[in-house]
């Protein structure tokens, strides 16, 4: 992941070496393959599928413990 | 760590708005309309899926139809996209690309499904050890066939495993609530209907092939080592996705170099190794930071108990996380194609957000 603003690449990279199962990825292409074959575009969507699954964990995070933080004013002490 | 706990939450908000429009220029840049409009259309479902998800947190009476939507939009839907997109690249026709995209939308539900069981014990993971510090955090999803789901699993499966023994001794209220979940047989009729969304998904594809790529089927050597090599094809994709017991010849193309005798996991490996390659030269892992295909296998191994076609005689081993009547092989199949018996999932792709 490419960006002269360091923090993008430095995010991105933690988030690469986190791992991940990179199922959905793989659907695209297996897919392309079914249909008949993958070729430049079918690896092309296989990335974007990614980066949009990616960006839905990254935002989900932030939701899931802005909800934790909202949740614990409600916690008995 | 979760990225947000190290760069803060604006940034990952606006690292994920980055990744966004990346996804979108590489979208753009294969100059597919199709797929363009297909993962695009995807992403607003998704976002409609978090904020119903978020609308409805701590709602004791969610209904299981209303939790299929939920899970419907915030994961199948990008499975079935995938799929979709995938197959609109490679010029499948019509019938084609709704054949990937219902097997897609299928296997979505059955992972999210599993997901959400084996995060409360109904597998090999450590009884709830992946849940429990949220716990009573937050309930998003309650119905009859299966628990809330609070959802950073997903983000801490991927953030990594930075437990401490110290830190994953599980609450009295969590145990108690894992208790009341395993007692009333949460945790099977979830596996069971995930079993039998995965059995739709396969379904989905059956009979399938001459329809997805009528040119395969004359161009491949059939006769060339037919014996070996079906059976190995076959192996290879049900450990892959399970999917293709019924056209073991179109599915992988010889680049793969299969051979007789050769061993699956190994060319499974091979595949998963050409995938991270060309992932890598789309930046997709970057820098050269390859992930090493044992990992990979390993993690996806995770998933595989929920594809199992019945019957079949490969030697790999059912993990303990299958559904029973997969794992014994003798309990009677609720449903042979799935589809019949299934909950409705709503159709969101008929919602019409510009009118």
């Amino acid at each position: 992941m490419q960006s002269p603003v360091s923090v993008i690449p430095a995010l991105a990279d933690h988030l690469i070496n986190a791992g991940g199962k990179r199922l959905r990825p793989l659907l695209t292409v297996a897919a392309a393959r079914l249909c008949g074959g993958v070729g430049d575009a079918a690896w092309k969507l296989a990335a974007a599928v990614e980066f949009i699954h990616t960006a839905t964990l990254l935002h989900d995070d932030v939701v899931d413990s802005s909800q934790l933080r909202a949740a614990a004013r409600w916690q008995p002490t | 760590m979760a990225a947000h706990l190290i760069w803060g939450a604006p940034s990952s908000v606006l690292v994920g708005d980055f990744l966004f429009a990346r996804a979108f220029e590489l979208m753009v840049e294969t100059g597919a309309m199709k797929a363009l409009e297909i993962l695009a259309r995807a992403s607003r479902v998704i976002a409609e899926g978090e904020v119903l998800q978020l609308t409805r947190s701590h709602d004791l009476n969610l209904s299981q139809a209303m939790y299929l939507e939920i899970i419907s939009a915030k994961t199948a839907e990008l499975f079935a996209a995938a799929a979709e997109a995938g197959g609109v690249s490679a010029g499948a026709d019509d019938g084609g690309a709704a054949a990937v995209r219902a097997y897609g939308l299928n296997l979505g539900l059955a992972f999210q499904l599993a997901d959400d069981a084996l995060d409360y014990g109904g597998g090999h993971r450590d009884p709830g050890q992946e849940r429990w510090r949220r716990f009573p955090g937050r309930h998003r999803r309650r119905c009859r066939c299966c628990w809330p789901s609070p959802g950073p699993a997903r983000a801490k499966r991927r953030s990594g495993s930075g437990r401490s023994t110290a830190t994953t001794r599980p609450t009295p209220d969590f145990r108690r609530a894992r208790e009341l979940i395993v007692g009333c047989g949460a945790l099977e009729a979830t596996l069971d209907l995930a079993a039998d969304y995965a059995e739709a998904a396969k379904a989905a594809l059956q009979g399938s092939r001459e329809r997805l790529a009528p040119w395969r089927s004359k161009a491949w050597p059939i006769s060339r080592s037919a014996g070996g090599l079906s059976l190995l094809l076959r192996s290879l994709g049900r450990v892959l996705f399970g999917i293709w017991s019924n056209a073991p010849r179109l599915q992988f193309q010889p680049e793969l170099r299969l051979e007789r005798g050769a061993n699956v996991d190994v060319a499974c490996k091979s595949l998963i190794q050409e995938v991270l390659i060309n992932q890598n030269r789309h930046r997709l892992i970057g820098h050269g930071h390859l992930q090493s295909p044992t990992t990979l296998y390993r993690a996806w191994s995770a998933t595989q108990c929920l594809f199992v076609p019945e019957n079949d005689p490969s030697p790999i081993s059912v993990p303990e996380c299958a559904p029973a009547h997969i794992r014994d092989r003798q309990g009677p199949r609720r449903s042979p194609t799935g589809t019949s018996t299934l909950p409705a999932v709503p159709d969101i792709r008929r919602a019409d957000v510009r009118g």
